[in-house]
């Protein structure tokens, strides 16, 4: 008898809970293709890990290998494992046909590295002539950079070099580390008789080692590791730096997949309110049924089988959209993503996707399914005939269960459980700030709305109130589409801007470095005279830590845990530096500046340090720091501590000595100036370049771009999945439209028949909606700025805007959108006979 | 004075052509009760809705005091409507969102008489039906009987010239239907409204001055 009863009875409901399942289709899809996607990229990576790094391990560092590790990186060649390297510097490159320069990446590559992957060349298989003496391979970029051509020259530092082909597609390196400029590759010695590695460049060294055994690996790892750290190596292997790259990722897509959950959970809560509709009308069917002698549990059953079976089938179309979707994803994240990544379908995934729909389904169908129970038969001769009070605990179990399922959802899919757990919170808040806000903002409008106001005002806003009204629903799914699209909008707005380097005049686009103190004069010489002024040079100290607070490096081993200093922050190569006075993003939190700054002894240099990086070194006002500075022991003393904004677009530094306390030790220079436009930036270069060939520059204005180009990609795949959660709303809006349907074509009907004409009825329809879309709107906004200010200030620490354009936009977008689809909804409420709707009353 | 020429109405389902009514001719006077008859699906709710404008003739006119119905657009025979005619509807119809008393205003609405003279015109009515302690209740508070009166008053508030009941009584009981028709017949005398009651309770018919019997779609005579 249930199975019959809930399949004819589930063919009548599906029309009208059909954009319900849509919501909770949505859901899922966005669920089912984001794990899905998310496998895909860990599968491609990990596969592709080798390939990625070239080699099965790499040792790099500032400096070349020292003997010991040198000799121990060729006794394992012997034994089967072969090496090669590859040093990487920045230098500038003119075409010298044509003058144009840009700052390029040397690579210099030795020992047939890459090992695994091959590298696209164009004409094909040049990449092993880079070998060849005098000959390089570059970026396509380059060429149209400085419009040269394979076969022309290339000027970098002393050297002059034939372009021999074209580097098309090289699988290592990825994000970034492209964005400082297009590469060169080159051969070691090449690179030598350029000259451009001088004191204080920035070059890397890197020896990749074929070692494709983990056990091998970690041998490796543990027999050196005293040596490495001692002189700044670092070691990685190609499978932790995969496992790294799609943590990366892995996390992205937890965040994302707390959207898609927030769109079905919001598919649920559009169940609930529809399931509550449907209900009341089947009162009778059920007390007819009840008289007939089915028992509670048996019409509780009926009526809970068709909101599954419904769910299912939501949740199967949403499965089939997942996987459809999870082809797409590669597509929309192109640029984040350092391998081709082969979707494939997980049945896993969709397995627990389409579980997770409907269970979700189900839990919210439940409490308002539990008043099929409590139906008297006696309903069924009497309409007025009063329900049986329901059971309490049934309720609470009923209740218990959906915030545990919420809960419990959230925890899942969050990166981890207290993430979860705050989401879980935020959206019962949420939901309960909207719900009441719906409850009470109808009655306030009711109660405020003066009795002068016309008819059709008054009319329309008690339409809110019509039995078996959807105005909670509504608002819900609306307050939580603009919450979502705000949340996200704002969130995004505010870390574009601080992530923005602004390229207006008034700020330096153009950063030279690797400037050498006799050469400071001449290339600010070379800046135009209307700019010079702004030219800013900044001197680099390298340095290194010898010892801390009277503890040599070598002996920090031995120190208390929770007393030795943070090794990042001991290994590190400091670029220190000197300096007058504070700049504008520092602020003296402990000692003083001088030349206040307390008395040292003789031999001994005062010192300011930032305030974290003395933490890490578990160092404060009054302890030494011993620093090696090309060969010489410096002795210095900690005067002040400062709190450095790092999110202001200034040279800042850990470490800043008194003016005159460096002088005399190898120091170079960086150079800030404002170079004016695109063109007469790239001219300027040129200039610079041929008068200094060892100085190197970075176009702030291009970095810029790059990093835009990637924050497209992140915000691109946000976006998409706010429009997931506010399709999500649109639909529980339609379906709450769908719900009411009969009960407003009835009302239509009736006030047509007693002489309502359409331009009244239409101001009704428009009051109803945009008392709802304002609501809504008002309600959602709010909690979306309040949402957008903590994560912005509190998880980022920056300012907060508000951003008034884009908020007045997505609020009058959402109200467009409620008034369309209550206008689309209400269109045959206008245009059938209202005749025949009264006579389907009958 | 009503005055009914040549009414057809042909329904089309499943793609066939349906004739519901078959060319009626029919005048109705000024004030006079008039009931009709007839079996269930003679016609008796098409011919109803057709002489108060709800749905449009395949051919055919109705004129009201010399106005022709079919030739006024929508929203000028809603006008009419709110001017001219009153509904019962056998289904009662409130609007469950208003209360007995709000319900009652909805047609003084229309007029723009709503004000506080309206409220008490609506008031006076509902207290004539006998709903005067029950006029906050929304309609889900009230008895199948009472919402009918709360209809009958909503049917007279407008001092509407022409009074449409489409079987009053036919989800009532017999007592509860006789008292809505003597409401109707006593509202009717008073307000000298012309009252057109469809029926198939000859009991009931039997009160009207003239009874129309309609079969197949044609009056029978
Ligand atoms: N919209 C429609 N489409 C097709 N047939 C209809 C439609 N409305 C009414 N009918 C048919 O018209 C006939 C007359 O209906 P009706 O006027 O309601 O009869 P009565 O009120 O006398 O019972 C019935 O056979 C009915 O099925
Ligand atoms: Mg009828």
């Amino acid at each position: 008898m249930i199975r019959f009863l809930s399949t004819r009875e589930a063919r009548s409901a599906l029309p009208r809970m059909g954009p319900y399942m849509l919501s909770i289709s949505l859901g899922v899809a966005a669920l089912v293709s984001i794990h899905s996607f998310r496998q895909d990229v860990a599968r491609s990576v990990t596969d592709e890990a080798q390939v990625l790094m070239g080699a099965d391990v790499r040792l790099s560092g500032g400096s070349p290998l020292g003997d010991t590790l040198r000799r121990a990186v060729d006794s394992l060649r012997t034994a089967g494992h072969p090496s090669g390297s590859v040093t990487s510097a920045v230098s500038m490159a003119r075409n010298v046909t044509t003058d144009d320069v840009r700052l390029v990446q040397l690579r210099a590559v030795e020992g047939g590295w890459p090992f695994y992957g091959r590298v696209d060349t164009r004409p094909e298989g040049v990449w092993s002539r880079i070998a060849e003496p005098g000959g390089v391979l570059v970026d396509e970029a380059l060429l149209t950079q400085i419009g040269a051509e394979p076969g022309d020259s290339l000027a970098i530092g002393s050297g002059t070099f034939a372009i021999l082909g074209v580097v098309r597609e090289i699988p290592t390196e990825v994000g970034l580390q492209t964005a400082v400029g297009p590469r060169v590759w080159m051969s070691a010695s090449d690179l030598e008789a350029a000259d451009v590695v001088g004191f204080g460049s920035l070059a890397r060294y890197a020896t990749y080692v074929v070692m494709p055994d983990a056990s091998d690996r970690s041998a490796l790892e543990a027999d050196w590791s005293d040596e490495m750290s001692a002189a700044s190596v670092e070691f990685a292997t190609a499978v932790r730096e995969a496992r790294d790259l799609t943590e990366a990722v892995g996390f992205l897509g937890r965040y994302l997949s707390l959207v898609g959950l927030a769109a079905l959970l919001l598919g649920g809560v559009g169940v609930g309110s529809a399931i509550r509709v449907f209900v009341n009308e089947r009162l009778r069917s059920v007390a007819m049924l009840r008289c007939l002698g089915a028992s509670q549990n048996q019409v509780f059953a009926v009526y809970l089988l068709q909101a599954a079976a419904l769910g299912t089938l939501g949740a199967i179309v949403g499965a089939i959209g997942g996987v459809a979707l999870q082809q797409a994803l590669p597509h929309l994240l192109s640029n984040l993503l350092p391998v081709a990544i082969e979707p494939r379908v997980a049945p896993a995934t969709i397995a627990a996707g389409i579980g997770v729909g409907v269970w979700v389904t189900a839990v919210f169908a439940l409490l308002p399914l539990l008043a099929v129970r409590q139906v008297p038969p006696l309903r069924a001769l009497r309409v007025d005939a009063v329900s049986a009070g329901g059971s309490r605990f049934l309720r609470a179990a009923a209740v218990a269960l959906l915030a545990l399922s919420i809960v419990g959802t959230s925890v899942v899919e969050a990166p981890s459980a207290m993430d979860g757990v705050i989401f879980a919170v935020a959206l019962v808040v949420v939901v309960g700030v909207l719900w009441v806000a719906a409850l009470a903002g109808v009655r306030i409008a009711r109660s405020i709305l003066p009795d002068q106001a016309p008819w059709s005002v008054r009319q329309g806003v008690s339409s809110l109130f019509r039995p078996g009204n959807q105005t909670v629903a509504v608002v819900l799914a609306l307050g939580f589409g603009t919450f979502v699209l705000g949340v996200v909008g704002s969130v995004q707005a505010n870390l574009a801007a601080s992530l923005a380097i602004d390229a207006s005049e008034a700020r330096a686009n153009l950063l030279l470095f690797d400037v050498q103190t006799d050469q400071v004069a001449g290339v600010e010489a070379l800046f135009p005279d209307s700019v010079r002024a702004t030219v800013e040079a900044t001197a680099l100290v390298p340095s290194r830590i010898v010892a801390v607070a009277g503890v040599e490096r070598s002996a920090m081993d031995s120190l208390r845990w929770d007393d030795r200093p943070a090794p990042w922050a001991v290994a590190r190569e400091y670029r220190n530096s000197w300096r007058d006075e504070l700049g504008p993003g520092e602020e003296l939190v402990a000692g003083a500046w001088w030349p206040d700054a307390p008395g040292v002894d003789d031999g001994v240099v005062r010192v300011s340090l930032e305030e974290e990086v003395a933490a890490d070194l578990r160092v404060g006002v009054g302890d030494r720091l011993a620093w090696e500075v090309g060969g010489i022991r410096i002795e210095s003393e900690i005067t002040s501590l400062r709190r450095v904004d790092w999110t202001r677009f200034e040279t800042n530094f850990f470490a800043l000595f008194e003016p005159g306390s460096l002088d005399g030790l190898p120091t170079t220079w960086v150079l800030l100036g404002r170079g004016g436009e695109i063109e007469a930036r790239s001219e300027l270069q040129g200039r610079i370049v041929r008068a200094f060939p060892n100085v190197s520059m970075v176009d702030l204005g291009r970095i810029q771009d790059a990093v835009d180009r990637i924050l497209a990609s992140v915000d691109r795949a946000i976006r998409f999945l706010a429009v997931f959660a506010a399709v999500a709303g649109l639909l529980v809006l339609a379906g709450a439209l769908a719900v009411t349907r009969g009960e407003r074509l009835r009302e239509a009907a009736l006030l047509r028949t007693l002489g309502t004409d359409r331009s009244r009825l239409l101001t009704i329809l428009g009051v109803e909606y945009s008392l709802l879309g304002v609501l809504s709107v008002l309600v959602g906004l709010g909690l979306a700025t309040t949402a957008s200010w903590l994560v912005v200030t509190r998880l980022f620490e920056l300012e907060f805007a508000f951003g008034f354009g884009r908020q007045a936009l997505l609020a009058g977008g959402v109200l467009v959108l409620t008034l369309g689809t209550g206008w689309l909804g209400s269109r045959d409420l206008l245009s059938n006979p209202p005749l025949r709707v009264l006579r389907e009353g009958e | 004075m009503i005055s009914v020429r040549g009414l057809e109405k042909v329904y089309v389902s499943g793609g066939r052509p349906l004739p519901v009514l078959r060319g009626i001719d029919l005048d109705i006077a000024d004030g006079e009760m008039v009931a009709v008859v007839g079996p269930s699906g003679s016609g008796k709710t098409t011919l109803l809705g057709l002489l108060a404008g709800l749905d449009q003739p395949t051919s055919g006119s109705v004129r009201v005091d010399g106005t022709e119905l079919f030739e006024l657009d929508e929203d000028a025979r809603a006008r009419f409507r709110a001017r001219n005619v009153g509904f019962v509807f056998q289904s009662f119809h409130l609007l469950p969102a208003l209360t007995a008393l709000d319900n009652v205003r909805v047609p003084l609405e229309l007029l723009g008489e709503g004000g506080a003279q309206g409220e008490a015109r609506a008031r006076a009515l509902l207290e004539r039906v006998g709903l005067g302690e029950r006029t906050d209740h929304y309609p889900s508070q009230l008895s199948g009987g009472e919402q009918q009166r709360v209809a009958v008053a909503r049917a007279f508030v407008g001092r509407p010239r022409i009074l449409f009941a489409d079987e009053p009584t036919g989800n009532l009981d017999r007592a509860t239907g006789e008292r809505i028709v003597t409401l109707l017949e006593e509202l009717n005398r008073e307000a000298e409204t012309t009252l057109v009651l469809v029926t198939h309770d000859l009991d009931l018919a039997a009160r009207a001055a003239r009874t129309i019997r309609l079969a197949d779609g044609a009056l029978v005579r």
